[in-house]
């Protein structure tokens, strides 16, 4: 099956013309794509060795398990939609050096490939550095601005300290097991020792690169200035790679964990999703806000998660079968309906060349398919019915509400808590895209730019219309999903989901059938039944003609866009009722010094601090600052000390040799 | 086809009371407050009148003005299928549960709030970003109370709550079900937009949450907002009479023992809407950013019914 890998690194050879990489790497993937679906439904596994290397321990081995063959998947699907848009938009933003653009993109995806597939801790970590690199290679492709290179850097920080737990994790496997390759490590048994601190470094160290409260910082920063696509593919699939490791480790290497691992799981899941969304609702700049929403989405996978180790280390398979389902649902959906709205804000940021929401407005008149889709993607990121994303909040609402089934009080206490704590992530996440939506694509035109937008080209329409197709399908038929995470819950657990939660036809359902169940397509049956019915009255019974006119200004003549509502005013009661979480610095003064007291013109100034954040800041400064004092004491700039030190050093290796000599 | 027939029945009997509770409200407070008050089906002869007039949409607005009425009405009249009358097999019991309940009746404030932001004028934003805080603030203490009847129940789905219900569970854990019920009173006032929440007689831009959004509707679109509106009450107090507090007369072997059901359901859902009003005119409305621990209070008290369930 060399084909895979030829497949996978096929559009690199084409990088000195950008547009055909972009349309090879958009059909090997719907290849890609398509062949993994098959194997998996057949239930047909590859494994290969690809090369043994005459240096100790490193050996490039690929298997394709029904785990890996989802991912790969997931990262076929939103790099067919990514590269498709690529072709428009690659050219449309008039990047310099296209070639060395459309280069570090596929190779870019080509390391994500191998991540998920590589089955050896060294080649692993090869592909997990490459994958890293070349992200912040992109994240910085811009260096020209400042906030730019800031992201970057905080980026490549950040993911090198989670790499060196990471790492960590990896050599305990490898002093219990000895050896490298994950064929051995698979339900190994360690001591609880071990098992804590493998478990606490592949959290600590995965975490950071899915973005997990408090890992997070680095996101915000680095995911909103990196170019559209390669920020969808950052959201939607790079920190996947993270959720997709913890599963193997948690369900696949660990075995016979205690029950407060899972715990620890699902608290810190539910902190990122509550934490994320309440910082992306004080957001105005689009791409941070939606980098805020993949923290809260990470956290919503990690409940899912949670929730399954619960189970698994309950032993009840079946129902830890459910929460994985969850939350591999999830990741997919996620996956799907992030890159959509990063594709989206990357369409309006195109045309309207800002980032900020404010400057936005009216955009749905001119640019109907971008709105309609990323209006789509806001209805399945908020978990509205009948789209992909309620499908899988559904699912993790049952697996928490299943967790009372295990006799644990603290888990029967604090698992609803963590359940409303979801429903207001929920609440607050549609909050947030009634926003966006509102502000940016709604009313009328608040800038220039925002004026004379018009829609983006037809492959970039394509690119986000298969993924918001995507959107509907998976919400409408999630039987398929259902069907594709199968194979994963025989592996890791033995037990076959889609037995037990897809029995009946169109109907998803809890494991034990009467406890509940859910038919998405039904549910927008009866929509659709409804609004016709409604329809048909109104045109029996009423009128149906409309007037046009323009919005009533209370009596005020000058409608201009600037008497609409503001994003910062939107979210201001609840940066109000929730001030001790979001430390709100607010400010009012006349913008010139002359005009204080008659008709001044004031501008109003809203600030709120990501609390973490600054902690960050002041360890970072602490460190910092104590470190510079001991080089400070070091190399206090007096030539004689230098003089000093370089006489102690020879006396000393002097000393050194004369007493290695004897010996 | 005889089960069918009576989902059909219990869905068709939700949807034609509930401009009648509505109206009644009203009419109890005009009484108390010692005025004559439009009549009880005045709700009815509104939606009519609107219906007939036409349309007048701004120039700013999109297509959003015009599906989101129509979603933001058959919302709740979806989730009145759900809901059990007098018997458990409801017209769309198979495709949801009580959990999906919520996000549907999400998606209608979602819409809801979004055709506030369509004219471009500053009033609908307003509404949209408070209509929005509140419905955030009220969801916890909804899913809460939700997850306590359901571990009680053994179930989600709303049928199961409501056979299982009507057995001995609220005798069984009767602090437990008071409380959450006291919690299920404060979401219902926010859900459907009463005092202290939000008051739905004024127009003033101070008090006003829910009326803001719709300051620009007119015609047929006011019209199909008031149903969805409407509805919604009625969604809210049945589910606190009929399958959180099932106290009452449930028998569907005869006719005539089906035509008392639903006259007692009547009763209840009457009685329900007088209190709310005499509730609503003993206190004062709450200011904005007092809600928040209203909603907080709401959240508290689900709270200790999850808890003393489950000592």
């Amino acid at each position: 099956m060399l084909i895979y890998i030829f497949l996978m690194v096929l559009p690199m050879l084409f990088f000195l013309k950008p547009k055909a990489t972009f349309i090879v790497q958009t059909f090997s993937s719907l290849v890609l794509l398509f062949f993994s679906a098959v194997l998996l439904l057949k239930h047909e596994y590859i494994s290969i060795s690809m090369f043994h290397s005459s240096l100790p321990y490193l050996d490039f081995s690929i298997k394709l398990d029904s785990l890996s063959l989802l991912f790969v998947m997931i990262i076929s699907t939103i790099s067919l939609g990514v590269s498709t848009y690529s072709l428009n938009y690659v050219y449309d933003e008039d990047y310099h050096h296209k070639r060395l653009f459309a280069f570090i993109y596929t190779a870019f995806i080509a390391s994500l490939l191998f991540v998920v597939t590589s089955f050896n801790a060294i080649s692993f970590l090869i592909f997990w550095e490459i994958m890293s690199t070349l992200s912040f290679f992109l994240v910085i492709y811009n260096y020209e601005n400042e906030e730019n290179r800031q992201g970057g850097f905080l980026y490549i920080f950040m993911t090198h300290l989670g790499t060196a737990f990471i790492m960590v994790a990896f050599i305990l496997m490898y002093l219990k097991t000895g050896s490298f390759s994950f064929e051995n490590w698979v339900h190994v048994g360690l001591d609880d020792s071990t098992k804590f601190w493998v478990f606490l470094c592949v959290l600590i160290g995965f975490g950071t690169k899915a973005g997990m409260f408090p890992l997070h910082v680095w996101l915000p920063k680095a995911h909103p200035v990196a170019p559209s696509n390669v920020s969808a593919l950052m959201s939607g699939v790079m920190i996947k790679t993270a959720i997709y490791m913890m599963i193997r480790f948690y369900f696949y290497f660990l075995s016979d964990i205690p029950w407060w691992y899972g715990f620890i799981v699902l608290l810190l899941g539910s902190l990122s999703a509550l934490f994320g969304v309440m910082y992306a609702l004080a957001q105005h700049d689009l791409k941070r806000l939606l980098a805020y929403h993949s923290i809260e989405n990470i956290g919503i996978i990690l409940m899912g998660l949670g929730s399954a180790m619960l189970f698994n280390s309950n032993h009840m398979p079946l129902l830890a079968s459910f929460g994985l389902l969850a939350a591999i649902f999830h990741t997919y959906n996620h996956a799907i309906f992030k890159s959509l709205l990063f594709l989206g804000s990357g369409a309006t940021f195109l045309k309207t060349h800002t980032k900020d929401m404010e400057k936005y407005g009216g955009l749905i008149k001119l640019m109907p398919y971008t709105a309609l889709f990323f209006i789509i993607g806001s209805i399945s990121i908020s978990a509205l019915p009948p789209f992909n994303g309620f499908v899988s909040e559904w699912l993790t609402y049952q697996s928490l509400l299943l967790n009372n089934k295990i006799d644990i009080n603290i888990i029967h206490i604090f698992v609803p808590l963590f359940a409303s704590m979801l429903a207001l992530t929920g609440a607050f996440a549609a909050a947030c895209f009634v926003k966006v939506i509102g502000i940016s694509f709604l009313g009328s035109p608040r800038s220039d730019g925002a004026k004379n937008a018009n829609e983006v080209g037809k492959f970039m329409v394509w690119g986000m219309g298969f993924l918001a197709a995507l959107c509907v399908v998976f919400g409408l038929f999630p039987h398929i999903v259902i069907a594709l995470v199968a194979p994963i819950t025989s592996l890791l657990l033995g037990v076959d989901v889609s037995s037990s939660t897809s029995s009946h036809l169109f109907m998803i359902s809890t494991p034990n059938f009467s406890f509940g169940h859910l038919s998405t397509l039904g549910l927008s049956m009866g929509f659709a039944v409804g609004i016709f019915m409604l329809y048909i009255l109104i045109k029996k019974f009423g009128n149906t003609k409309t007037r046009m006119c323009s919005t009533w200004g209370c009596g005020q003549l000058n409608n201009d866009a600037s008497n609409q509502y503001t994003a910062s005013g939107f979210s201001q009661p609840i940066r109000k009722i929730f001030a001790f979480f979001y430390h709100p610095k607010e400010k009012i003064y006349p913008t010139s010094r002359k005009k204080k007291y008659f008709f001044p013109i004031l501008e109003y100034k809203a600030h709120s601090h990501d609390g973490v954040e600054s902690v960050y800041n002041l360890v970072l400064k602490v460190f910092v600052k104590s470190s510079a004092y001991l080089i400070n004491l070091i190399e206090n700039g007096s030539i004689h000390i230098y003089l000093l030190y370089i006489l102690i050093a020879s006396i000393a290796f002097l000393v050194y040799a004369v007493k290695g000599g004897i010996n | 086809m005889q089960t069918f027939l009576m989902a059909l029945l219990q869905f068709f009997i939700i949807l034609i009371i509930s401009p009648f509770i509505v109206g009644l409200m009203q009419k109890t407070k005009s009484l108390v407050r010692g005025s004559v008050g439009p009549c009880v089906f005045q709700p009815y002869f509104n939606i009519l009148k609107l219906m007939q007039k036409e349309v007048v949409l701004s120039n700013q607005s999109s297509y959003i003005s015009i599906i989101a009425p129509y979603i933001v009405a058959v919302v709740p009249i979806t989730v009145a299928g759900f809901l059990p009358v007098f018997d458990s097999n409801t017209l769309m019991s198979f495709s949801g549960d009580i959990i999906a309940m919520v996000y549907i009746l999400a998606l209608g404030t979602f819409f809801l709030a979004l055709f506030g932001f369509d004219q471009g004028s500053s009033f609908g934003g307003l509404g949209s970003s408070r209509e929005m805080t509140v419905a955030s603030l009220a969801e916890p203490a909804f899913i809460m109370v939700i997850f306590t009847f359901a571990l009680q129940s053994n179930s989600t789905n709303i049928s199961h709550i409501f056979d299982s219900m009507r057995g001995d569970i609220f005798f069984n854990y009767p602090v437990s079900s008071t409380l959450a019920l006291m919690a299920l009173y404060f979401v219902t006032l926010a859900e459907a937009g009463r005092i202290p929440i939000d008051n739905p007689e004024t127009h003033l831009e101070l008090t006003m949450i829910h009326e803001a959004m719709i300051l620009d509707a007119s015609g047929r679109n006011l019209a199909l907002l008031e149903i969805g509106s409407f509805v919604k009450t009625t969604i809210f107090l049945t589910l606190f009479s009929n399958i959180f507090m099932p106290l009452g007369f449930y028998d569907t072997n005869t006719i005539w023992t089906i035509g008392f059901s639903i006259f007692i359901y009547f009763i209840k859902m009457s009685t329900l809407g007088v209190i709310i009003a005499i509730g609503e005119l003993t206190l004062a409305k709450l200011r904005y950013f007092r809600i928040s621990d209203a909603m907080m209070f709401g959240f508290v008290l689900a709270l200790i019914s999850m808890v003393t369930y489950r000592l």
